[in-house]
């Protein structure tokens, strides 16, 4: 098969050019405009596939690279930024289709799709970026197009509100970022990351590569929606489902683990050995995973139990590759594409849900599988996915990641993943009960979603199987990453993996399938009261940050404003005795 | 090629003298606006000469104004003055072709158009200027001008306030830089910038600290350094919009040139004195002006604190003292002109139709007008560095020239360069702020039918951002060759 020409361009080209070109197209007709953009994404995705083959072969073809002085501009041609923009491309455009009869006849369609495009194009530029400044404003281009799309009802107070938190929070963690890489070229003198890895072995000597490294990780941690700047992802749920959908599965929060798992890639000799690195995203990840599974169980609401989740799985990635080596690596990346593909059939199926009810609240949602056969069982397919349950990918890729911290010795790490993998299963047994089976708690008529929507239902639900069961489809995937899953899977990680999902199943299945037990004779006791608080209000993370940063920094300003006169005469002791002051530091600077 | 530039100054100067006559004819022929359109014609003429001539020449021609005596007034061609002239020229083309319909119903059209023009005749001859004495000169004619244009709706209390209060700290700021020249001349015997910098032998620690204090504080006033800074909250806010564009995008910039010329050309043997104390000033100025614009209800209040911040990212870059952060100063001084007098002049179309420049009677003006709406995201985002716009890449050169200066300045460089990140963190709250109240909240009244003239000139702005966000190169270039200009005597 031949390698369509200029894909690895192309792919990232054509959807901010189909971006451009949507406020145009929307003259002719909302109709062309809504298959203009899922065209585009599509053949985008075709782009991006088409490199597989290549790849596997191992056809190096021309590369175009401009070398522009100071930030040259080109594109990667390996195997962790091919397998990202099939996954990224792939996913985007069967949320774009999914989206023409999802967000039909809302009245700011053309933004919506110029920023879904534009989205899509820019987290695949950043997983084709060859260099740090390039991959730097990609990962800032998507920042910019969540905040336009989380708040694309921007009617709703709330979502405005999440809009900015979500703009605001990553941006302190791109902070970390460009503070890494400024960090990195006053050393190396170079962004391209071919030219970083051959001086590795110099840099080592002469670099803290350790402060890069963590400076980086810091920026995943903003993006990826890790602790402690988690605080933007459940609010992001104000977007449109299909936004969520599209941050959750294939853009936005996995810029993260793409961004720690190619800085593996560029220093492997440094960071495989180095400790202080390795514990902090082994154990960020971790904590960040159980935090976020435990709120999940209290949450009541359909998109917010899936955001949560989300923090939870991506948290499992960073454990994964907080592991070290490349046995961590490859699950990392393995997990990654699992999840992408569970979560937007997730997301996907609760859209349909939504767009039914018009509700989010689980509360007044259940019974749904007996009006939306097919939205129920590709749901369904997700959840046991999710909960890592066999055949699903899920399960191949949890248990690959939890193998290969045995493997590697981290056994606080394997715990804590067995830990997780429980409350795992249990809240997603929570969720598709609540929605789904049960008696309807909602009086509107409900009828199955149309074709366009459950069409990628089915798609990414044939795929939760096959990107899980098939083995011949596992080792191209290895080949593509450059590493062979030898994992060996023992004895130890089969049981405590099974003993996970049997506690876990077995409190999901009494709680809220069988109902044997009430959730609220938990909640009634003085200590389960406490603790239930503790997880509904997410740790009070938003009380901390909003007491000290928001009102804290109020109160300072009210003070200070006092100082501020605007005498004339008071402002003309502002230059004498900005004047003195500069006089006396000079002359500290010139005794001293 | 440096003829095209000697003949867009003449234009310059001949425009202000003969603005007043056409203005006068043109009153009587009850057409008063004419004098707009000319005012107009000669700004883009000029920029159209100093871009030629910046994209066509190399090297620098000295060139002497009028016969030769003891003093002879010389200007100085070279990439640096021309890249300044040809960004306040094309700025001011802009404001100019604005201020057709914002002063339509105002009176002493002919008044304004002249002020203008010497104003920024003033300002490109002062960037020119190869000796002191001529430099002090101009800077006084832009001087002048400016609190003229500052308290010009004089029927009002708070302009005429606000334009005293900028009359009395800016003189100081001047007398104080003259006193440094005095000093410089009484310890060299010569004013001429080029031979000043030749000769660094002839200052001696610490007698040069008392020349290098009075610039940083003489021309910090300028600049708007903390704690100079105090006049420019209120003067900018005062004055017509089209005014505020030019005194926060360019005037304030003459500031830095001084800043810049004197220390980095002259002085900068003393690097290692002045360097920490300057960064020490540029960090203070960024806390203040971003952390106080977080707190404004007055739209033209919070872009004048958010310019104080951006005078703290440049002369941050001046500190450093090296090529690469010169450039990175140079380039941004270009990108915040751009961005900053398009929000100014984003306000001055709000304030235009709806009378108030309080945010909160503003909430909801720009709400479901894509039009309104586009120029002001770019402009916002641009401010606030978000890629792809033009001032993303100078605040990522600052904060990598920063840590280049890791060699010549040790943990200092670094340690401001995450400081002003941290500060661009903080600045972006407003900006968004600001974007929330305009676009997003819904409000009583919004904006219906916005003059096509002034909306335009926003437009024009934007795609200036975009273009030099998506294509920076060339920018990036000019700037270093003008860094190169500025820095002759580093090594």
């Amino acid at each position: 098969m031949v390698m369509l020409p200029y894909a690895p361009w192309l792919c990232w080209l054509i959807p901010l050019a189909g971006a451009a070109l949507v406020p145009l197209v929307s003259a002719i007709s909302g109709k062309v405009r809504d298959w203009f953009s899922v065209a585009v994404s599509f053949i985008a995705a075709a782009f991006a596939v088409s490199m597989i083959p290549s790849w596997l072969e191992g056809i190096t073809p021309e590369l175009l690279y401009i070398s522009f002085p100071l930030f040259p501009v080109g594109v990667l041609w390996d195997g962790l930024s091919i397998f990202m923009s099939c996954v990224v491309t792939c996913i985007g455009a069967l949320i774009v289709l999914y989206s023409v009869k999802y967000m039909e006849g809302d009245p700011g369609l053309t933004r919506y799709y110029f920023f879904i495009l534009l989205f899509i194009g820019g987290m695949t530029g950043l997983v084709m970026a060859d260099n740090l400044v390039q991959l730097y404003i990609f990962w800032e281009v998507v920042g910019l197009c969540s905040y336009a799309l989380i708040g694309h009802w921007y009617h709703r107070p709330s979502a405005r509100r999440a809009a900015i938190k979500a703009f605001l929070v990553t941006r302190v963690g791109d902070v970390f970022l460009l503070l890494g890489i400024a960090l990195l070229y006053s050393y190396a003198g170079t962004f391209r990351f071919a030219e970083l890895a051959s001086k590795e072995a110099y840099l080592m000597i002469t670099a803290p590569l350790t402060a890069v490294a963590l400076l980086m990780f810091g920026g995943a941690v903003g993006k990826s929606a890790q602790l402690p700047l988690h605080v933007w992802l459940p609010d992001a749920m104000e977007g449109p489902t299909t936004v969520s959908a599209l941050i959750h599965a294939a853009t936005m929060v996995k810029a993260g683990v793409y961004l720690v798992a190619r800085i593996y890639t560029v220093f492997p000799h440094f960071l495989a050995h180095d400790a202080a690195w390795l514990l902090t995203v082994g154990w960020i990840g971790g904590i960040t995973s159980l935090m976020a599974a435990t709120m999940a169980v209290v949450s009541m609401d359909a998109k917010r139990v899936l955001a949560y989740s989300t923090i939870s799985q991506i948290g499992f990635m960073f454990l994964a590759l907080g592991v070290g080596g490349l046995h961590g690596w490859y699950p990392s990346q393995f997990h990654l594409m699992s999840h992408a593909i569970f979560k937007a059939l997730l997301f996907l199926s609760a859209g349909c849900v939504i767009h039914a009810l018009h509700t989010t609240d689980m509360r007044e949602m259940g019974g749904m599988a007996r009006y939306m056969p097919i939205t129920s069982i590709t749901a369904l397919m997700g959840v046991l996915s999710l909960g890592g349950v066999p055949p699903f990918s899920g399960f191949w890729s949890k248990s690959a990641v939890l193998a290969a911290a045995l493997e590697e010795g981290c056994v606080g790490l394997f715990v804590l993943g067995i830990i997780v993998s429980a409350i795992t299963l249990l809240y997603s047994i929570r969720w598709y009960s609540l929605i789904f089976l049960g008696k309807p708690r909602s009086e509107n008529k409900v009828h199955e979603a149309p074709p366009e929507m459950t069409i990628p239902l089915i798609i990414l639900a044939i795929a939760t199987v096959v990107a899980g069961a098939t083995e011949s489809f596992l080792h191209p995937l290895g080949g593509l990453l450059g590493a062979v899953a030898d994992l060996h899977v023992s004895p130890v990680e089969i049981a405590a993996t099974a003993a996970a999902l049997g506690v876990g199943g077995y409190l999901g299945w009494g709680f809220y399938v069988s109902r044997m037990y009430s959730p609220e004779s938990i909640t009634k006791t003085s200590w389960g009261s406490v603790i239930y608080r503790i997880l509904v209000n997410g740790y009070y993370f938003d009380h901390f940050y909003d007491r000290v940063f928001v009102r804290g920094f109020i109160a300072a300003w009210r003070k200070v404003r006092l100082l501020q006169t605007g005498f004339l005469s008071y402002n003309m002791y502002g230059v004498a005795a900005g004047l003195i002051i500069l006089a006396l530091l000079l002359l500290m600077l010139g005794v001293g | 090629m440096y003829e095209q530039a000697l003949q867009a100054v003449f234009i310059l100067m001949l425009f202000t003298a003969i603005a007043p006559v056409i203005g006068f004819v043109a009153r009587k022929a009850r057409v008063e606006r004419v004098v707009g359109f000319f005012a107009f014609a000669g700004f883009l003429t000029a920029f159209f000469y100093f871009y030629q001539a910046l994209r066509s020449s190399t090297g620098s021609l000295i060139y002497a104004m009028g016969p030769l005596t003891s003093f002879t007034s010389y200007f100085e061609f070279s990439q640096l003055s021309l890249y300044f002239a040809a960004i306040f020229t094309g700025i001011s083309a802009v404001v100019a072709l604005y201020s057709l319909e914002y002063m339509k119903h105002d009176t002493g059209q002919t008044i304004y158009y002249t002020l203008l023009l010497g104003m920024i005749t003033g300002m490109v001859c002062l960037v020119l200027s190869a000796d002191l004495f001529t430099f002090f000169v101009y800077w006084e004619i832009m001087c002048i001008t400016s609190y003229c244009l500052v308290g010009f709706r004089k029927r009002f209390w708070e302009p005429v306030e606000a334009g005293f209060k900028y009359l009395v700290m800016s003189t100081v700021g001047s007398i104080l830089f003259l006193y440094a020249f005095a000093l410089i001349y009484g310890s060299t015997g010569t004013l001429n910038i080029r031979a000043l910098s030749s000769h660094p032998a002839a200052f001696a620690v610490p007698f040069v600290f008392a020349p290098i204090a009075l610039v940083i504080a003489g021309f910090g006033v300028k600049a708007s350094m903390v704690p100079f800074h105090t006049w420019l909250p209120d003067a900018h806010p005062a004055a017509p919009s089209s005014i505020s564009a030019l005194l926060s995008g360019i005037v304030v910039v003459t500031g830095i040139y001084g800043i810049m010329r004197l220390l980095l050309t002259i002085f900068h043997p003393f690097h290692r004195y002045w360097g920490p104390v300057l960064m020490v000033f540029a960090i203070a100025t960024m806390f203040v002006g971003n952390l106080t614009a977080l707190m404004q209800d007055d739209i033209k209040r919070l872009l004048a604190y958010s310019t104080i911040a951006h005078m703290g990212y440049i002369l941050y870059g001046v500190s450093l003292g090296t090529l690469q952060g010169a450039t990175a100063s140079l380039l941004h001084i270009l990108n915040h002109a751009i961005a900053k007098a398009l929000l100014f002049l984003f306000a001055g179309i709000l304030i235009h139709h709806l009378g108030t420049r309080s945010l909160e009677e503003l909430t909801g003006a720009a709400r479901g007008k894509p039009f309104l709406a586009v120029p002001l995201f770019i402009g916002a985002l641009s401010l606030a560095g978000v890629p792809p716009l033009n001032g993303f890449w100078s605040e990522l050169l600052l904060v990598l020239s920063g840590f280049n200066a890791a060699g010549t300045m040790g943990i200092a460089a670094p340690l401001g360069a995450t400081l002003l990140l941290i500060n661009v963190a903080i600045a972006f709250a407003y900006y968004l702020r600001l974007l929330l109240i305009l676009v997003f909240r819904e409000g009583e009244r919004t904006l219906e039918k916005p003059s096509r003239l002034l909306v335009l000139c926003t437009w024009i702005l934007a795609a200036m951002c975009v273009v030099i966000g998506l294509y920076p190169w060339s920018f990036i270039q000019a700037a270093e060759i003008a860094g190169k200009a500025l820095l002759i005597t580093a090594p």
